[in-house]
């Protein structure tokens, strides 16, 4: 009985812990450059961080559709990125003040 | 004599083709990564729809596709359904994408082909062996029929519609936190402008 609880257990757990692995890294800070395939960083804690752009990358302002082109050096930004290689690349980037998201219960 | 011989020879060449696939399947491995060879995916469909009886799959939907039954059935399907699918119906999320079979992306013709009566029986019944569960309880239950409808829709979806999905997709304390956090910071450059006024 106690192996099979035990073997429960490692289940669970494993599973938990394949899941339990987010790909995406949240990168909040401040603009400091721009290129037209990236956007760099300088986040609180940290060295500049650079997130490249793809063709997929989202880009919302306000929690509207939005595009590169808005944003711009010295925005306050919040950059939802996946590590690709040793590269950071966008999927979403957020800027301009946002309404609070109402959750539900 | 010739007719059990030929009886025979078509039994042995069933069971051996039989014991080539299972082989193939075996050695390919029980990894949720690959996807379905086209042999296990037409045989795994030709099964799923022959297991819906005829009364079912030509059951029709007792909603009509208003405003407020769609506005529900949307929040319904961001709550319970877009873990998998996706808020837009694409199957393009983590988990959908790692599954065995991968959620399909509801907005083709492979779903949108399929009767009101199947894609509710699916909805409500599930299917063994994949990732999709039975939502339904004992009986007929409108939440699947107004689902149908909403999937019927999804090929139109806007963005705005997607947008207002976002608020009823399941989220960890610890996502919503986050969540917190980036919009406090995003808005901080608001306050210091409003503080900055309020001192001048």
């Amino acid at each position: 009985m106690k192996r099979i609880t035990l073997l429960v257990a490692m289940f669970v757990l494993a599973a938990g812990a394949a899941f339990a692995h987010g790909k995406e890294r949240h990168v909040m800070g401040k603009v400091t450059a721009m290129t037209d395939s990236s956007i760099t960083v300088q986040t609180k804690a940290k060295d500049p961080v650079t997130v490249y752009t793809m063709a997929e990358t989202k880009y919302e302002k306000s929690g509207a559709a939005a595009s590169m082109k808005d944003l711009k050096v010295g925005d306050r930004v919040v950059i939802h990125a996946e590590k690709m290689g040793d590269k950071l690349m966008a999927n979403e980037v957020h800027f301009g003040v946002v309404a609070k998201t109402p959750h539900q219960s | 004599m010739i007719k059990w011989t030929l009886l025979l020879s078509i039994i042995a060449a069933g069971a051996a083709g039989a014991a080539a696939f299972g082989w193939v399947t075996i050695r390919r491995g029980f990894s949720a990564r690959d996807n379905p060879s086209a042999l296990e995916a037409f045989l795994a469909k030709t099964a799923r729809n022959l297991s819906i009886p005829a009364s079912e799959r030509d059951a029709k939907n007792p909603f009509a596709p208003t405003a407020e039954v769609l506005g529900e059935a949307r929040a319904h399907f961001a709550d319970h359904c877009a873990t998998c699918h996706g808020n837009d119906g694409s199957g393009k999320t983590e988990i959908g994408q790692n599954l065995y079979p991968k959620a399909p992306d509801l907005r083709q013709s492979e779903t949108q082909n399929l009767t009101d009566g199947q894609i509710y029986y699916i909805i409500h019944n599930g299917i063994r062996l994949t990732g999709m569960p039975a939502w339904g309880g004992p009986g007929k239950d409108d939440d699947s029929w107004q689902l149908v409808l909403f999937i019927r829709h999804l090929p139109q979806m806007t963005p705005q519609e997607m947008k207002e999905m976002e608020p009823f997709n399941p989220k960890s304390a610890a996502e919503r936190s986050e969540e917190e956090d980036e919009q406090r910071f995003l808005n901080e450059d608001k306050s210091s402008e409003m503080k900055k006024k309020m001192h001048h």
